[in-house]
C-alpha cells in the first residue's frame, strides 16, 4: 500500500499483457500526469508573484502563503495522525466480532450463518460460491 | 393556490402507502418529494398552520426564507436518495426513509418546541431503521446505541422546551442565546444531534454500519436539522465559533488512519458541519448565510460521496481502504461522480463548496478571528487531502485490488449523475442559490485574489500527498479500529462497571461474612450459654441505646 501511483503502474508494466490494462496502468500517462500536475503548482506559485492579492490578514502578506500553508498543513496532518496510530490503534475486532459480515476477502474468517455450518477452508471462494455470495453482494440490501 | 397541507403529510402518507402496495410499484414513490418539493417551491406564500392543543398554540407550519430553504433541500435530498434505492426492494429501508425525511420536513416547519419535539423524536425512530435495516449483529447494536443517543437528545430538548416555557410562557421558537441552564439544555440538545466534539460518536458509529442507501438518507436529515435549529436560537452566540473550529479540525485526522472509507466520509461530514457551526457562531448576515448555503451544499456533494462508496458497498461488498483499488477500470461512471463529488466538498472553483466555504472563511476575517480562521484554513486543505484525495485515489486507483466488479446499477448512476449536475451547477452560477438565501447578501465568490489562493492551498495539499506517498510516508490503510471518544461508553465504562460490581459484590459478601460470624459470637440467652455473659450483653446494649437517647434529647432541648 506504499507504493504510489508510478510504482504501482511499473508492478503493472511487468505483466503488461493485462487485457484490462487501463490508461492509469501505464507509467508513461503516470508520468505526463505528474508532470503536468507539477506544473501546474509551478505556474500557481509564480502567479503568486504577478497577481496583486487583497491581502486581508497579516499571514497573508507572506510571499506564496497559501501554498507553503497548504503543503506544511497536509504533512502536519499526516505526521500527527501516524503518530495517532500509536495511541489509538486497535485490532478490526476490538469493539465487536463482526462475524456474520460476508466477504472477509482474505478468508481469514468462516461464515457464521445460522443455517449452515461452514468450516474455513483453504479455498475460501468455494465457500462463497456454496453460499451463493461470489458476487459479493451482502451488503444488507435485499434485491 | 394556497399551500392548505402541512409540507411533511404527503411524505407520511407515502410511508403509510409503501407499507402495503406491492413493491412493483415503488417507482410511484419518487413523485412524491417531487411534485410536493416543486408546489412548495412554486406556491411562495404558504398558509401558516396553527393548532389549539389545551393552553398551548401549536404552530405546526410556520413559514420563511430560512425554512423554505431547508425544505427545498430536503425535497431534493429525498429524491435523490428515493432514485438511489429505487433498484431495492426493501420494504423497510422505503417506509423509513420516507417517514425520516417527512420527519425533517416537519422539523423545519415546525414554529414550536413542542411540534419539534415530536418530529425530534420521529427522527431518531424512523432513521433508527435505515440502520437496522443492514441486518448484521453489528448494525443492530450500532442501531440501539444511535437510538440511545437520539432519544437523550429528545429528552434534554423537552426538559429544555419546558424550562423555557416556565421561564418565558412561551413555546415558540426564538433565539435563546446562552443564559442559565436551560439554554444550556438547548444546546446539549441540538448539539447532540450536529455531532459537537465528545457528543458525535454516534454519527461515526452508525452511519458506516447502515445499508448502502441508508446512509445517504442519513448524511442529508439529522445534522442539517440541526445546524436549522442552531441557526434559530443561537445566532451569534461566540461560543459556537470555538466550538465550530474544534468540530473542523479533530475528525481530519481520525479520517487520514480511518479505513472503512463510509467512516472517513463521516468524520469528515462532522468536519463540515464545523463550517457551519462556525458561521452561526459569528452570527453576521454573510456568516449566516455562508452556513446555511454550505449546508445545502453539503447534503448534496456529501450525499453524492456517500452514494459513490454505497455503489462501491453494494458492488463489492465492503469499502474497506485496504482491500480496494483499481476500480475505475469496471466502475468509470462511479469514479468519475466520486471525482466530482471529492472536488466539491474540497471547494474547488467551480464546484459547489467553493461558492458556499468561502462566505464562512471571509465571515471569520470579518469578524476577526484571525487564529481560528488559520485553523479553517489548516481543515480546509485537510478536508482536501481525505475527502478529497483519500477516498477516489484508494477506491478507485491506487493499487490493484484485482476486484473486477461491475459498474452501479443505474439507477444509482442517475441518482449520482443528478447529484453531481447539481454540484457544478451551484458552483458555477452561484446565484441560483445565493437568491433563496434567507439574509441580504452581496457576496462574489469569484475573484482572482480568491480563486488564486484557493487553488495554491489545493495544489500544495495535493503535493504534499504526491510528495509523501513516494516518500513512503504515507500511512499505509490498515484493518483496524481507532480510539475515540466512544472507547468511554463501549469499553472503559463498562469493563469498570463489571469490575465495580464484582469488587462491590465481594466487599459485600465479605462483610455480610464478618457480621455473621460477629453476631454468631455474641453470648445470647439460651441453652448451654453463659448466662452472666449473655446478661452483660444485653445490659450494654439498653447502656448504650439509653446513652444515644440521652445525646439526642440534650441535642434538641
Amino acid at each position: 500500500m506504499q507504493s504510489n501511483k508510478s510504482n504501482d503502474s511499473q508492478d503493472h508494466a511487468n505483466d503488461a499483457l493485462a487485457p484490462d490494462a487501463s490508461f492509469f496502468d501505464k507509467p508513461r500517462n503516470v508520468k505526463i500526469i505528474l508532470n503536468s500536475f507539477y506544473a501546474t503548482c509551478l505556474v500557481l506559485v509564480l502567479l503568486d508573484f504577478v497577481v496583486h492579492r487583497h491581502i486581508y490578514l497579516s499571514f497573508e502578506e507572506i510571499p506564496t502563503f497559501y501554498a507553503l500553508y497548504g503543503f506544511g498543513a497536509c504533512v502536519l496532518l499526516v505526521v500527527l495522525a501516524k503518530l495517532m496510530r500509536l495511541v489509538l490503534m486497535r485490532g478490526e475486532h476490538y469493539y465487536d466480532e463482526r462475524l456474520d459480515e460476508y466477504p472477509q476477502l482474505d478468508n481469514e474468517i468462516s461464515v457464521n450463518t445460522d443455517s449452515a455450518e461452514i468450516l474455513p477452508s483453504e479455498d475460501g471462494d468455494q465457500n462463497m460460491d456454496e453460499l451463493g455470495l461470489s458476487s459479493y453482494s451482502t451488503s444488507g440490501d435485499k434485491k | 393556490m394556497s399551500y392548505a397541507i402541512p409540507a411533511f403529510i404527503p411524505f407520511f402518507i407515502a410511508a403509510a402507502f409503501a407499507l402495503v402496495i406491492p413493491m412493483r410499484w415503488r417507482y410511484v414513490l419518487i413523485l412524491v418529494p417531487l411534485i410536493n418539493g416543486l408546489w412548495l417551491f412554486f406556491n411562495l406564500d404558504p398558509t401558516p398552520i396553527n393548532m389549539q392543543l389545551h393552553v398551548f398554540t401549536l404552530e405546526i407550519v410556520k413559514v420563511d426564507k430560512l425554512a423554505l430553504l431547508f425544505g427545498y433541500l430536503f425535497h431534493i435530498a429525498c429524491f435523490i436518495c428515493l432514485i438511489y434505492a429505487m433498484h431495492l426492494k426493501d420494504r423497510v429501508q422505503f417506509v423509513a426513509g420516507l417517514a425520516y425525511a417527512g420527519s425533517a420536513v416537519g422539523a423545519v416547519f415546525a414554529g414550536d418546541f413542542l411540534t419539534l419535539f415530536i418530529f425530534w423524536e420521529l427522527l431518531a425512530l424512523t432513521s433508527a431503521f435505515l440502520v437496522f435495516a443492514r441486518r448484521t449483529k453489528a448494525s443492530q447494536q450500532a442501531g440501539i446505541r444511535y437510538l440511545m443517543v437520539q432519544i437523550l437528545s429528545g429528552v434534554a430538548l423537552l426538559i429544555a422546551a419546558i424550562m423555557h416555557y416556565r421561564s418565558t410562557g412561551s413555546i415558540s421558537i426564538e433565539q435563546i442565546g446562552l443564559s442559565g441552564f436551560g439554554s444550556y439544555l438547548f444546546l446539549f440538545a441540538f448539539g447532540i444531534k450536529a455531532a459537537f466534539p465528545f457528543l458525535h460518536t454516534w454519527l461515526t458509529d452508525a452511519y458506516p454500519e447502515a445499508t448502502p442507501v441508508g446512509t445517504v438518507f442519513l448524511s442529508a436529515f439529522t445534522t442539517k436539522v440541526a445546524i436549522y435549529m442552531l441557526a434559530r436560537t443561537f445566532q451569534g452566540e461566540e461560543t459556537l465559533v470555538y466550538i465550530g473550529a474544534a468540530m473542523t479540525c479533530f475528525p481530519i485526522f481520525y479520517a487520514v488512519i480511518e479505513n472503512d472509507l463510509r467512516k472517513v466520509l463521516a468524520y469528515s461530514l462532522i468536519n463540515q458541519l464545523g463550517f457551519m457551526v462556525c458561521g452561526i457562531g459569528i452570527g453576521t448576515a454573510l456568516a449566516m448565510n455562508g452556513a446555511v448555503a454550505h449546508a445545502f451544499n453539503d447534503v448534496i456533494f456529501k450525499g453524492l460521496l456517500f452514494m459513490t462508496m454505497g455503489a462501491v458497498l453494494t458492488r463489492v461488498g465492503h469499502v474497506n481502504g485496504s482491500d480496494l483499488g483499481g476500480l475505475h477500470k469496471t466502475m468509470p461512471k462511479t469514479t468519475l461522480f466520486c471525482i466530482v463529488g471529492a472536488a466539491s466538498i474540497s471547494a474547488f472553483p467551480l464546484f459547489s463548496g467553493f461558492v458556499s466555504k468561502s462566505m464562512v472563511m471571509a465571515a471569520m476575517i470579518e469578524a476577526g478571528h484571525d487564529y481560528l480562521w488559520l485553523m479553517l484554513l489548516f481543515a480546509s486543505a485537510g478536508v482536501f487531502h481525505h475527502a478529497g484525495i483519500k477516498i477516489p485515489f484508494f477506491a478507485f486507483f491506487a493499487h490493484d485490488s484485482k476486484l473486477r466488479p461491475k459498474e452501479a446499477p443505474t439507477n444509482m448512476l442517475i441518482a449520482m449523475g443528478i447529484a453531481s449536475v447539481l454540484c457544478i451547477l451551484i458552483g458555477s452560477f452561484p446565484e441560483i442559490l445565493y437568491q433563496l438565501l434567507p439574509w441580504e447578501n452581496d457576496y462574489v465568490p469569484y475573484d482572482i485574489t480568491h480563486v488564486l489562493t484557493q487553488l495554491q492551498l489545493l495544489f500544495f495539499s495535493a503535493l504534499a500527498f504526491v510528495w509523501l506517498n513516494k516518500q513512503g510516508l504515507y500511512p499505509p490503510e490498515l484493518k483496524s479500529v481507532n480510539l475515540d471518544f466512544e472507547f468511554l461508553f463501549r469499553k472503559l465504562m463498562p469493563s469498570v462497571g463489571k469490575r465495580g460490581f464484582a469488587a462491590m459484590s465481594l466487599m459485600s459478601d465479605t462483610f455480610i461474612d464478618a457480621a455473621k460470624s460477629g453476631i454468631a459470637k455474641l453470648p445470647v440467652m439460651g441453652r448451654n450459654v453463659d448466662p452472666s455473659a449473655a446478661t452483660l450483653t444485653l445490659r450494654m446494649v439498653i447502656g448504650f441505646v439509653l446513652l444515644v437517647l440521652i445525646a439526642l434529647v440534650t441535642e434538641l432541648v
